[in-house]
């Protein structure tokens, strides 16, 4: 019986590179890839070989006669997603393609390049792991993370029930442990740096912060205590150093999150997980506490448009299904025909399911938008348009998940309806004459918009660092005047307190074990001052 | 065969391991540029994996060796024409021959066995050479196997096979056959056997200490402590014995020593045997009584069995429990082959055949010869031992031994010792980077593929061929032709034509075939005429088997024609009984309690009150990979595939995480992998892949080396730790400890 991929891909298509039978799609260099909310095998290619899933970072390939979740949905949406994009090529035809730091092998006395990156998420670390596994040039590569912890949305943005997706950390651990590779932690460029003093003694840089930010309703009560942004919430719970402190009303029976992607899905079912099950995930410790005291019994998703339209991927809405304790219903009815995507079918059977007395609820509810937040000094409930009528959902906590948008970064074009720095390919470009900023390169959200699974940074990562190489052969990229060891110098004396990669390792190996000894993957540390603690006792 | 103008496409039996799976090639030029599973393959029927699709990698990787390399006074290597190539062997290898035929050893690898130009002219260069020195990897993963089936039924290959197409219940104990496709069974396929053993209501037990693919699909996983399944089929057997139930109404009349074999069993007490097996006793008896009661039931024992300390113990207890519930040589049970190229067991006897076992001894240690072989634990000492006799230069032929035996530090100490080394080898990997001389071999596409060896594990009679698609181009000698060669400098007659050798092969292949067929050698030469080399032969084996045309007189009978004329094989159906004429044991008959085996009862029963070691580690299957040698051509994504594995219990007393950097350390020495945790280990055990640790200077291997992962048999004693009757060393077993380390680059 044929493999299936499952919930969690990453899309990072490891697995395309080891199929021999090329039964693994869409892979990077097709059309689909860039919009696909995962990767399939096709049921009438595989040969069943397992050679995906020895090699997949984050466990989502399974046989098909697993016993894993919703298996017989996935052998489903796999099979499917062939039925929609027939292959045309004959079998065995494929020559797997070698990973590129293994085509790029064999070349005599490569070229030195050093490349600061700032960012610590995943298109931070697949940038640096494009550098630094080639070996056509001698690569050394600078991290700099602003918090005193890794992992940019993999720690503070994957949800914490979704271990298994953030299991792909392993992959960028062996990165950071490449030779040429340095971490600054707790040194922010900009404030602790400037630009031009890590330009100074490095080729380029790589803006690969993310997105800081994120869209707002443009409605009226949106800034009334209650109404917030899902990312804040997200950045709470996943116990963000900036965002522990924050407080968010769980005292009424009812939250609206306003939107309905996979952000949106996320922070719906925190609000409705059993504390028990959230106390065997990563979940930050002061989330845990308030949410151990919440009252909400019931969060209704709003989306805009039709069931049709939904924003989440199939994956999470068919995750969110089977949660004990938990219904998901749908509010008015959804049709979806035999040959309707999995995504509809799925809708379809939630809103024919009848509310359990007891459980606590996520109601989804379509082609509604929102109007206004209402309340007096605080968030009571929010006003919407549903098909021309007004509604009124009583609730005491607003969240908006509509969307991340970047920030700008000082000194670098900004394109203020994309919410991203001006780039072609990765290369920063003037708005106006699309010429090159010398030197500066982005990857990741910041580059390309708050789209994409973690494992899409790989390719967006690769691509930047392709246009990066292009202009260091073409001699575009002046040479550094200083050396590395100044630049930590420098480092230090503007931030006595920044940690470096062995601290990072210390501290990330501390929370694992406080983990395992409490039963959960990790019990993390949110206090910058902690961390410095644990990181110091472990390097003495 | 065709030209190299024509577009070209064709038949291929894949090369790479025992499951001999049915191939379909195309070609552009001379570059595979497709391969395809053949579905209408009659044993195959549509199966490949990963390893046999990738034989266009395989064969385009451009780090292969084409031409042969000689080594320069600066140390490193030039390409070189076989002329000079041969000029150099011929002025340096004759004193190592001539002196004392024993300081020259010969190195066969794994891939030697698995095409005709080794199986037919290999024997002729170690006659030239005149060297008892001949090691091969079989002395590591299978003496203990051949070793038992030599003593119960007379000949090391000629081993019993487990009927899986027609079983009601398989018991298969260290081998993980859904990823590594099988072994000392040939049966393409595995996961649609197994499949279709649950579909018919058959059970599947697998006895391995980690919860493997095959485990998962298993209806009852016995999840034992490594080294100790001779324990438990000594368990099963007790219950038969003490519960009655044994089938010796069902148990073949020449078989001798049943009722001695029952009372042996009857001596444990299965209590304390699934104490040391670390299981429940229930499951024990839960296996015995499923496996007796079955209608028909087999046991299958590989690798995990052979690489530990009880191996001939363990696989000599598969066959006693298989013959005691009545299930040898019946439908379903254990069965033999009938090759369609014959072999010692088809070659009828007129006088009882020598024990091909402990006929010499190695020189240093006095360890026991098998099948003409030293044990591999010799082969560092023999060469850095000095005195008479000592090993001072070295043949290799399609062998790592620097990554594939154990102790690979000594390993490559001893290479480095030699005065001449000779490798023909596709790589310029840890072992050929200390040859001489390396000669490559050409082609797969070039060559004729029929499995004489592996016929003798098929679990359905078929005859396959697969012709070449290719003729040799300009530059490249078939590899028969180099054995030949390297045989003509060995034996003093440097320039002797290869033709006029390989007729001289060929004659006295002739006569044995004629003599098998009774006839006139001149009608067996004259029915191959126009054929030469490895096809000559093929065809004089084929016509002259049990399947043979008998050069004319079974019109109807098998050639090497008739397999050209059916590229998908002819199939001769499943497996019939063998009784008695397969055996070739001095007597006749099977002894049931063979007497070198049972006086190693003793050492088994006092392990039952062994304290079980801290952890031991054990070698993990990978799909992608075969030993040491797919690396390159189909490289690991990431160190993390040779991770080592460990139970979340084991890490966590040992304060370790995942991701961890640990040292794993022997008696020998020290490796460091990434660590992870896996709850498929049972308690006690770790798991890493062998084959690995592609490190050093001089490799022309440039993708593995830039993933080089961890160096499994560095790990592993070739000293003091061995298997007792055949001095194969414990791979699956070796106890470690594991602790954090520092170091950031395994």
């Amino acid at each position: 019986m044929a493999y299936v991929v499952t919930q969690n891909c990453c899309n990072d298509a490891t697995c395309v590179a080891v199929c021999p039978v090329d039964c693994i799609h869409p892979t990077p260099a097709e059309r689909e890839y860039k919009r696909t909310e995962m990767l399939y095998i096709d049921p009438a290619a595989c040969i069943d070989c397992g050679a995906c899933s020895d090699v997949c970072p984050v466990d989502a390939i399974v046989p098909g006669d697993a016993a894993a979740p919703d298996i017989d949905r996935y052998r489903d949406i796999n099979a499917e997603y062939f039925q929609r994009n027939p292959r045309t090529a004959a079998p065995g035809a494929h020559v797997q393609p070698l990973p590129l730091a293994l085509a790029t092998a064999g070349v005599a006395d490569p070229p030195a390049l050093r490349v600061a990156i700032v960012g610590s998420g995943p298109s931070a670390f697949y940038a640096a792991e494009e550098l630094l596994a080639r070996r056509d040039i001698a690569a050394e590569v600078t991290m700099f993370e602003r918090l005193p912890v890794a992992g940019g949305l993999v720690r503070f943005g994957v949800a914490p029930d979704h271990w298994h997706t953030k299991t792909v950390d392993r992959v960028f651990d062996r990165t950071a442990r490449r030779d040429g590779f340095t971490f600054h932690l707790g040194v922010e460029v900009g404030r602790d740096v400037t630009i031009d003093e890590v330009l100074a003694h490095h080729h380029a840089v790589i803006h690969a912060s993310g997105a800081a930010g994120d869209r707002r309703l443009g409605i009226p009560g949106e800034d009334l205590p209650g109404s917030h942004a899902a990312r804040e919430f997200v950045a709470w719970y996943n116990g963000h150093p900036d965002h522990a402190d924050r407080t968010f009303d769980l005292t009424a029976s009812r939250a609206v999150v306003v939107g309905n992607g996979n952000v949106a899905l996320d922070v719906a079912r925190i609000l409705v997980s059993d504390v028990e099950t959230l106390r065997r995930t990563d979940i930050a410790d002061h989330a845990l506490d308030a949410l151990a005291g919440s009252r909400i019994e019931e969060v209704v998703v709003l989306g805009r448009r039709g069931p049709e339209h939904a924003a989440c991927t199939t994956p999470e809405l068919l995750a969110l299904g089977s949660l004990p304790g938990i219904d998901v219903l749908v509010d008015g009815p959804v049709t979806a025909g035999p040959d309707a995507p999995a995504k509809l079918k799925i809708l379809d059977e939630y809103s024919r399911r009848e509310a359990t007395p007891g459980n606590k609820r996520i109601v989804l509810r379509f082609g509604t938008a929102p109007r206004e937040v209402m309340g007096d000094g605080r968030t009571a409930a929010l006003t919407v348009t549903d098909t021309g009528t007004v509604d009124r959902i009583e609730c005491g906590l607003v969240l908006r998940a509509v969307g991340y948008r970047g920030l700008p970064i000082a000194g670098l074009p900004f394109d203020e309806t994309a919410g991203t720095v001006a780039n072609a390919a990765g290369r920063v470009v003037e708005p106006g004459t699309g010429h090159p900023v010398a030197g500066q390169y982005v990857a990741g959200w910041i580059k390309r918009g708050a789209t994409g699974v973690i494992g899409t940074n790989r390719y967006c990562a690769a691509e930047t660092v392709e246009a990066l190489l292009d202009d260091h052969h073409a001699g575009l990229l002046a040479a550094r005047t200083a050396a590395a060891a100044d630049l930590t110098a420098l480092v230090r004396a503007r931030r006595p307190d920044a940690l470096g990669g062995a601290d990072w390792r210390a501290i990330d190996r501390f929370e694992r074990e406080r983990g395992r000894e409490a039963g959960r993957p990790r019990i993390k540390i949110v206090d910058a001052g902690d961390a410095a603690v644990v990181a110091g006792a472990a390097s003495r | 065969m065709k030209t190299d103008t024509e577009p070209k496409a064709g038949h291929r039996i894949c090369p790479l391991c025992e499951s001999t799976c049915g191939l379909l090639v195309e070609l552009e030029g001379r570059d595979i540029v497709r391969v395809a599973p053949n579905p209408d393959d009659v044993m195959s029927a549509g199966h490949s994996c990963a390893k046999g699709l990738g034989l266009g990698r395989i064969e385009g990787d451009p780090d292969r060796i084409r031409t042969p390399l000689l080594r320069t006074a600066g140390g490193g290597f030039r390409e070189a024409t076989w002329d000079e190539a041969f000029a150099e062997i011929e002025s340096r290898l004759p004193e190592f021959v001539t002196g004392d035929p024993g300081s020259c050893a010969i190195y066969h690898g794994n891939p030697a066995a698995h095409h005709l130009d080794a199986t037919f002219y290999l024997g002729e260069l170690i006659g030239a050479v005149g060297t008892r020195n001949i090691y091969s990897p079989a002395s590591v993963d299978t003496w203990p196997k051949n070793l038992a089936h030599m003593l119960l039924y007379g000949t090391g290959l000629g081993m019993s096979l487990p009927d899986l197409d027609r079983t009601d219940y398989l018991l298969i104990l260290g081998s993980n056959p859904m990823v590594s496709n099988g072994s000392t069974v040939t049966a393409p396929g595995m996961h649609h056997r197994l499949q279709a053993l649950r579909e018919r209501g058959g059970t599947l037990v697998v006895v391995d200490p980690v919860r493997t693919r095959t485990a998962e699909v298993a209806d009852l996983h016995v999840p034992i402590r490594p080294g100790t399944d001779a324990l438990f089929l000594l368990g099963v057997l007790a219950v038969i014995a003490s519960e009655g139930l044994a089938r010796p109404e069902l148990v073949p009349a020449m078989v001798d020593g049943l009722d001695d074999a029952l009372a042996m069993a009857a001596e444990f007490d299965p209590d304390a045997v699934a104490a040391a097996c670390g299981v429940d006793t229930e499951l024990i008896r839960t296996v015995a009584r499923g496996f007796a009661a079955a209608p028909a039931a087999v046991a299958h024992s590989r690798i995990g069995t052979c690489m530990q300390e009880f191996g001939t113990l363990a696989n000599w207890l598969v066959e006693v429990l298989t013959i005691v519930t009545g299930n040898l040589d019946r439908p379903g049970g254990a069965m033999f082959a009938l090759p369609p190229a014959g072999g010692q067991n088809t070659w009828p006897v007129t006088r009882p055949p020598a024990l091909t076992f402990d006929r010499w001894r190695s020189r240093v240690r006095g360890l026991p010869e098998a099948m003409g072989e030293l044990p591999a634990v010799c082969f560092a000492e023999e060469i850095l031992t000095p005195g008479p006799g000592r090993t001072r230069a070295l043949i290799t032929l399609a062998g790592n031994p620097a990554r594939s035996l154990p102790n690979s530090g000594a390993i490559e100490d001893a290479l480095g010792a030699l005065e001449f080394m000779v490798s023909v080898d596709c790589y310029l990997n840890e072992t050929t980077r200390q040859a001489d001389v390396i000669l490559p071999p050409p082609p797969v596409t070039t060559r004729g593929h029929h499995d004489v060896t592996l016929a003798h594990f098929q679990i359905r009679n078929v005859a396959r061929y697969t012709p070449p698609l290719l003729d040799l181009a300009d530059g490249e000698l078939a590899e028969w032709q180099i054995l030949l060669r390297l045989a003509g400098i060995a034996k003093g007659t440097p320039d002797r034509p290869v033709e006029e050798m390989d007729d001289e092969v060929a004659a006295v292949a002739a006569r044995r075939a004629a003599r098998l067929v009774g006839c006139e050698p001149e009608r067996a030469l004259r029915s191959t005429v126009g054929r030469h080399g490895p096809q000559r032969l093929l065809d004089l084996r084929l016509r002259s088997g049990p399947y043979g045309d008998r050069f004319g007189r079974d019109p109807d009978g098998l050639t090497l024609a008739l397999l050209e004329d059916n590229p998908d094989g002819i199939d001769y159906g499943p497996l019939l009984p063998r009784l008695p004429e397969v055996l070739r044991t001095p007597d006749g008959r099977i002894d049931l309690m063979p007497e070198m085996i049972a006086a190693d009862l003793p050492r088994l029963r006092a392990s039952i009150a062994r304290p079980a070691p801290d952890l031991l580690l054990i070698n993990r299957r990978q799909r992608r990979g075969m030993n040491s040698w797919l690396h390159n051509a189909l490289p690991q994504t990431d160190g993390g595939q040779c991770a080592l594995l460990i139970g979340p219990h084991d890490a966590a007393e040992r304060g370790l995480v995942g991701g961890d950097r640990v040292a794993v350390t022997s008696r020998v020495t020290t490796v460091t992998a990434e660590l992870r945790i896996d709850d498929a280990l049972r308690p006690g055990v770790v798991s890493m892949p062998h084959g690995w640790g592609h490190d050093g200077p001089g490799l022309r291997t440039s993708r593995s080396a830039s993933v080089p992962g961890s160096n499994y048999n560095a790990l592993v004693d070739d000293t003091t730790d061995l298997e007792a009757l055949t001095a194969s060393p414990i791979f699956n077993g070796v106890p470690v400890t594991v602790t954090r380390t520092s170091e950031e680059h395994p």
